[in-house]
C-alpha cells in the first residue's frame, strides 16, 4: 500500500460524501490486487467487500486511538465504519455527540443517512439514529414527504421490513400526518406488493386511529374480496381479512 | 406459503456435539478473523451465546473461563453502571443482561456492583413505565424484558415501577394477540417472547385473558411452515432457526409447546447444521454462527428431543441452564 | 414485487432463437449489480425459450437462490414471449400479459416480417409502457377479467432451470459458453451462488 491508512481512510469518506451511491463490488477482477473503493460516472462508490477487514480494523484503530480524537478526525472514521457495519451503536453515538457541538450538519447527515438505506434497507440502528436526528432539527425543516418517500423505498427493497414500518408508524405520528391520506398511499403500495404482511399490518394500524364504523370495514373487506378473487393463495391477504373481522366484531 | 425446500432425504440427522463444541471454542479464539472487526457492536451477547451453549452442552469446562470474565470487567462503565458489549464501546441494557447473564452462569455474581447496576437499571424507566436502552435511544419492550432480567438475576425485583412497567407492555398487545416493540408496532415473535417473559419474570401473566392466550397460541403455532417443518418470526416469512427459541419459548411460557410438531422442527434445526465446521446456521445450507447454533440447541431442548444427559434442561425465559436457575431458586410463572 | 424484464423472441426452426425487443427495469439494483444481472436475465430468457416446445407455457424458478421467475409463452407460429418477475409477481397475471403482448406485436409487426428484424432491434412503443405500467399487477385487473381462457394459465407448467435444460447439460458449463455473458456477469452469476 503506497497510501497511508489515515489518507486512505479520508479518501474513502470523502469519496462517500460527494457520491450518490454506495455499494459493495461484486467480486470478480480484481483478485490480484486491492481496490478499496473505486467510483463510476463520479455518482457511484463501489466498495471492495474482500476489503472489509482491513477497513473495519482501521476505523476502530482511529476511533479508539489517543492521537486521532479530533472531531474531524471521529466525523471521518465512523462515517467510513458505518459503510461497512451499520449496527455498531458507539458509531452512531459518537456521531450524536458530533451533531449536538455542530460539527456535523443535520441536513448534510440526513443526506448520507439517505444513501446509507440504499445499501442497509432493514438497519435497525439506522432509522434509530436517524429518528434522534429528525427531533434535533425544527418540525417545520422535516419533509414528510422525503420521510414518506424513503419508507417507500426502504419497504420495497427488503421485503416485510419490520424497521421501515416502525419508522412509518413514528412518521405518521411526528408529523401529523393526514390518515385518509396515508390509507391511499398505502392502497397503492399493497396493489403493487400484495404479499406485504407488514404493509397489512400498517393498514390495520392506520384503520385503527380512526372512528371506525360499519361503512369503513365493510369496503375494506370488499377491497379483501376484490384481491382474494384473484390472489386466493396469499397468506397475508387472509391475515387481513381475520384483522378485519377482529375489528367488526369490536364495534 | 413461503417456505425453503429441504432434502430430507439428504440432511444431517444426527446432532453433532463435538463439532458444535469446537465450532464454539474456535470462534471464541478467532481474534483476528474479519467476524472479530466486524462483531466487535455485540462481543457481549456474543460470548453469552457461545458459553450458555456449551454449558447446555455439558461442555463449558472447555473454555478459559477466567478470560471470559477478565473481559466483561474490562466492558464494566463505571459511570453508568452499565455494562458494553466491547471494551471502549458504549454500554447498553442488551450488553448489561448478557454481562449479568454471564457472571451468573460462571458463578461470579460477587463481580456485581449491585447498587449501581440497580441505579443504571432504574434510571432508564420512563414515565409510562417503559425503558430505553441507552440515554439515547428509544423505547422497545425488548428492553422491557432485558431490565427485569437482569434485576431478578440479583434478586432486586423491586428496585422499579413494576406496575407501570406491566401496563406498558400490555399497552403493546396488539388485537391479534401478539406483541410489537412499542404500542401499535406490528407483532413479532421475539417482541413476544419479550413480553411473556417480562410478564412471567414479574409473574403477572395473569394480565392475559383466556382468549388472548389462545389467540397468542394460535398466532405462533401458525407460524410452523408445512413443508421445512421449520419456524419464522411473523407471516410470509422464511424460516429460521432462531425463531425454534422465540416461538417455543413463548409456547412453552403459555404451557401450549405440544401445539408444534416436534419432529418436522426437530429435523429442520438438525438439517440447519453444517457437517463440516459444526454450529448450526439460519437454514439449511447457510452459513453458521454461535447465535444461530445457540438458539438451534436451547430449541432441541425445549422439544425434549434428545435426554439431558446429551442437552441440558434449559429455563424457557431466561435462555440460561434450568440447573443455575433452580440453584438461585429464581421463580417465574409458566402457564 | 416487480417485473424485471420484458422479451419477444422469434423461434425459427426448432433451437434458434432471436430476441427481436427487450425492455428492462432494473432500478432496484444497484449499479455494479444492474451491469452483470441485465445479461443475465437476457441469458436465461433465450435459454428458456430455446427449451420450452411451440404452443407451450411455462414458468421456470431461474435458480432456487434468487427469487426470479422466467414466465414463457412460445406460440405455435414461433413467437415468443418472456416475462422476468420475482416470485412474487402473480402467475397468472405474467401469463395474460405474455398473450397480451405478443398480440399488440403482431399488430405492429406482421409474422412476415419477423424473419427480417435483426437481433433487439424491433422498436414496439407500447412494450416499454407496459413495463412500466404492470409493476402493479391490479393493472392487469380489467384484463384478466376480460380473459375468456383464464382457466388455461391456472395450470401452467412450473419447472426449474435445471430442469428445463437437456440430459447431460449444466447450467453452470452453459453460463461458461454463453456470449450473452460478459466476463464480469460470469463472475457475477459465480458469487451470486457462493454468498447465498
Ligand atoms: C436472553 C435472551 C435470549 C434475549 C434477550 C432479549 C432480546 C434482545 C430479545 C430479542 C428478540 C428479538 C429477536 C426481537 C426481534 C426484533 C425485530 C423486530 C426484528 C425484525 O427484524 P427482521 O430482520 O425483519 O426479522 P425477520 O425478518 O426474521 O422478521
Amino acid at each position: 500500500m503506497s497510501i497511508t491508512n489515515w489518507s486512505l481512510i479520508s479518501l474513502l469518506s470523502s469519496s462517500i460524501e460527494q457520491c450518490k451511491s454506495i455499494e459493495f463490488m461484486p467480486l470478480t477482477s480484481t483478485d490480484e490486487y486491492k481496490v478499496y473503493c473505486y467510483c463510476e460516472e463520479n455518482i457511484y462508490l463501489c466498495l471492495n467487500i474482500l476489503e472489509i477487514k482491513p477497513i473495519v480494523s482501521l476505523c476502530y484503530s482511529f476511533i479508539f486511538s489517543k492521537d486521532y480524537q479530533q472531531d474531524n478526525q471521529l466525523n471521518i472514521s465512523t462515517r467510513v465504519l458505518l459503510c461497512y457495519t451499520t449496527e455498531c451503536l458507539t458509531s452512531w453515538n459518537i456521531r450524536r455527540r458530533l451533531l449536538l457541538s455542530r460539527i456535523i450538519n443535520i441536513q448534510e447527515e440526513l443526506q448520507f443517512l439517505d444513501i446509507l438505506l440504499n445499501l442497509k434497507p432493514k438497519s435497525e440502528q439506522l432509522f434509530r439514529y436517524r429518528r434522534w436526528i429528525l427531533k434535533q432539527e425544527e418540525i417545520d425543516k422535516v419533509s414528510t414527504n422525503k420521510e414518506l418517500e424513503l419508507c417507500d423505498r426502504t419497504a420495497e427493497k427488503h421485503f416485510i421490513n419490520y424497521a421501515s414500518w416502525l419508522h412509518r408508524r413514528w412518521i405518521i405520528q411526528y408529523l401529523n400526518v393526514n390518515i385518509d391520506e396515508e390509507l391511499e398511499r398505502n392502497r397503492l403500495w399493497l396493489e403493487k406488493n400484495l404479499s406485504d404482511s407488514s404493509g397489512y399490518s400498517f393498514r390495520a394500524h392506520l384503520l385503527s386511529k380512526k372512528v371506525l364504523d360499519e361503512n369503513l370495514i365493510r369496503n375494506e373487506l370488499n377491497m379483501n374480496d376484490n384481491m382474494l378473487e384473484f390472489y386466493y393463495d396469499r397468506e397475508s391477504l387472509w391475515i387481513y381479512r381475520q384483522t378485519l373481522i377482529f375489528l367488526a366484531m369490536k364495534l | 406459503q413461503r417456505d425453503v425446500k429441504v432434502n430430507y432425504s439428504e440432511v444431517q440427522k444426527d446432532l453433532l456435539i463435538e463439532q458444535h463444541c469446537a465450532f464454539l471454542i474456535g470462534y471464541g479464539r478467532s481474534h483476528n478473523t474479519y467476524e472479530y472487526g466486524a462483531t466487535d457492536y455485540l462481543r457481549m451477547s456474543g460470548i453469552y451465546w457461545l458459553c450458555t451453549c456449551l454449558d447446555l452442552l455439558h461442555s463449558l469446562k472447555l473454555i478459559d473461563q477466567e478470560h471470559i470474565i477478565d473481559y466483561i470487567q474490562k466492558c464494566y462503565d463505571k459511570n453508568s453502571g452499565g455494562y458494553s458489549p466491547c471494551p471502549n464501546h458504549d454500554p447498553h441494557l442488551l450488553y448489561t443482561l448478557s454481562a449479568v447473564q454471564l457472571l451468573v452462569q460462571l458463578n461470579r455474581t460477587d463481580l456485581i456492583d449491585k447498587q449501581s447496576l440497580c441505579s443504571y437499571i432504574k434510571q432508564l424507566q420512563q414515565d409510562d413505565g417503559s425503558f430505553i436502552g441507552d440515554q439515547w435511544g428509544e423505547i422497545d419492550t425488548r428492553f422491557s424484558f432485558c431490565a427485569v432480567a437482569c434485576l431478578k438475576l440479583i434478586d432486586s425485583l423491586d428496585t422499579i415501577d413494576i406496575d407501570r412497567a406491566t401496563n406498558f407492555i400490555m399497552s403493546c398487545l396488539n388485537f391479534d394477540g401478539g406483541f410489537g416493540c412499542i404500542p401499535g408496532a406490528e407483532s413479532h415473535a421475539g417482541q413476544i417472547y419479550c413480553c411473556l417473559g417480562f410478564l412471567s419474570l414479574v409473574q403477572r401473566l395473569d394480565n392475559l385473558d383466556l382468549s388472548t392466550r389462545n389467540m397468542l397460541a394460535w398466532w405462533l403455532c401458525e407460524r410452523q411452515l408445512d413443508k421445512s417443518g421449520g419456524l419464522n418470526g411473523r407471516p410470509e416469512k422464511l424460516p429460521d432457526v432462531c425463531y425454534s427459541w422465540w416461538v417455543l419459548a413463548s409456547l412453552k411460557i403459555l404451557g401450549k409447546i405440544q401445539w408444534i410438531n416436534r419432529e418436522k422442527l426437530s429435523k429442520f434445526i438438525l438439517a440447519s447444521q453444517d457437517d463440516e465446521t459444526g454450529g448450526c446456521s439460519d437454514r439449511p445450507g447457510n452459513v453458521p454462527d454461535p447465535f444461530h447454533t445457540l438458539f438451534g440447541i436451547a430449541g432441541l431442548s425445549l422439544l425434549n428431543t434428545y435426554d439431558e444427559n446429551i442437552i441440558r434442561k434449559v429455563n424457557p425465559v431466561l435462555c440460561m441452564p434450568e440447573y443455575i436457575i433452580q440453584k438461585l431458586e429464581i421463580k417465574m410463572q409458566l402457564l | 414485487m416487480k417485473i424485471l424484464a420484458i422479451f419477444i423472441l422469434h423461434k425459427e426452426g426448432d433451437k434458434k432463437v432471436k430476441i427481436l425487443q427487450d425492455e428492462f427495469n432494473l432500478e432496484s439494483f444497484g449499479y455494479f449489480e444492474r451491469r452483470s444481472v441485465q445479461p443475465l436475465l437476457v441469458f436465461s430468457a433465450r435459454t428458456v425459450t430455446e427449451r420450452t416446445a411451440l404452443g407451450t407455457r411455462q414458468s421456470v424458478e431461474a435458480d432456487e437462490n434468487t427469487n426470479a421467475m422466467v414466465h414463457v409463452y412460445v406460440r405455435p407460429d414461433g413467437l415468443a414471449s418472456v416475462i422476468v418477475a420475482d416470485s412474487e409477481y402473480p402467475q397468472r397475471v405474467a401469463h395474460t400479459l405474455l398473450t397480451k403482448v405478443m398480440d399488440d406485436f403482431t399488430n405492429s409487426y406482421p409474422p412476415s416480417s419477423w424473419a427480417n428484424i435483426g437481433e433487439q432491434t424491433a422498436k414496439m412503443a407500447s412494450l416499454s409502457e407496459s413495463i412500466k405500467k404492470y409493476q402493479n399487477p391490479h393493472e392487469a385487473d380489467p384484463l384478466m377479467r376480460l380473459q375468456k381462457d383464464l382457466d388455461d394459465t391456472t395450470d401452467i407448467l412450473k419447472s426449474t432451470l435445471v430442469n428445463v435444460l437437456e440430459r447431460g447439460e449444466k447450467i453452470d458449463d452453459l453460463v461458461a459458453r454463453s456470449s450473452d455473458l460478459s466476463f464480469e456477469a460470469k463472475a457475477f452469476y459465480k458469487t451470486a451462488r457462493k454468498t447465498n
